[in-house]
């Protein structure tokens, strides 16, 4: 493997990679802006892999890598919980998931998003300087318990 | 201008910070939606209504910022003079 191999192995190890587009790096999100109802083109093994004609040492990576991330690990994960196909189905029969959890199951773990904010009304100026946003909607004042007012 | 048309020192300062507060807000939305119609509108209002307010304040009580020196109409540099704005809390015989 040469060097070219081992930056590219790099890469390889982001499970977005699909996404890229071809022979390119990006890094997820930078200057990305979506709105909510817009949905994510989300990768999935099924999609194509990036062209890299220059390297092939590249294509026979992804393939390992697209085996491993969508068969093995994928198949041991969902075997760990209730033993069934995907993930997805799991997680409904062993848990209730409500409406905001299902909202979620397209995006990936551990990323952060921020969804769009639009302009809409906003709090009296008395307000607004007392608890520190004039947008209610960024009224989040911290009530000393798991995050949420109670 | 006589005391009875002085306007209330601590009400006028505590609405130039909620104006002020209200812009940096804004400007924050601004920076991430610079073509937001209302936003800009909403912004342009307040930025008018905080320069006739630091004007008002400045005539009546002094500057408070350093844009505003010149609408004092003190001959002295009342900008070091004047009392602070942390100092208005101790002064007493006012609005409350």
């Amino acid at each position: 493997m040469d060097s070219n191999c081992l930056n590219n192995g790099r890469a390889n190890t982001c499970p977005y990679r699909s996404y890229y587009p071809s022979g390119r790096e990006e890094r997820w999100g930078s200057g990305e802006t979506r709105r909510p109802d817009q949905k994510r083109r989300m990768p999935s093994c099924s999609m194509e892999k990036p062209e890299c004609p220059e390297l092939s040492c590249r294509r026979t990576e992804e393939k390992q890598m697209t085996e491993n991330r969508c068969g093995r690990e994928e198949k041991r994960m969902a075997e760990n919980r209730c033993g069934r196909e995907s993930r997805s189905k799991d997680d409904s029969c062993c848990m209730g998931k409500s409406g905001q959890e299902r909202d979620m199951e397209e995006f990936a773990l551990a990323m952060g998003y921020v969804p769009w904010q639009s302009y809409g009304r906003t709090f009296e100026l008395c307000k607004g300087l007392e608890v520190g946003t004039i947008f209610p909607e960024l009224c989040k004042p911290f009530c000393g318990k798991r995050g949420g007012c109670r | 201008m006589s005391s009875q048309n002085q306007p209330c020192r601590k009400e006028l300062l505590c609405r130039i910070n909620e104006v002020s507060f209200a812009i940096d807000d804004l400007q924050l939305f601004l920076d991430t939606h610079p073509c937001d119609q209302r936003a800009l509108d909403d912004t342009h209002m307040l930025v008018e209504e905080r320069k006739k307010l630091l004007e008002t304040y400045a005539k009546n009580f002094g500057p408070l910022t350093i844009d505003s020196t010149a609408d004092s109409g003190s001959d002295s540099w009342t900008w070091a003079t004047q009392p602070w704005p942390w100092e208005i809390a101790e002064e007493k015989g006012r609005c409350q």
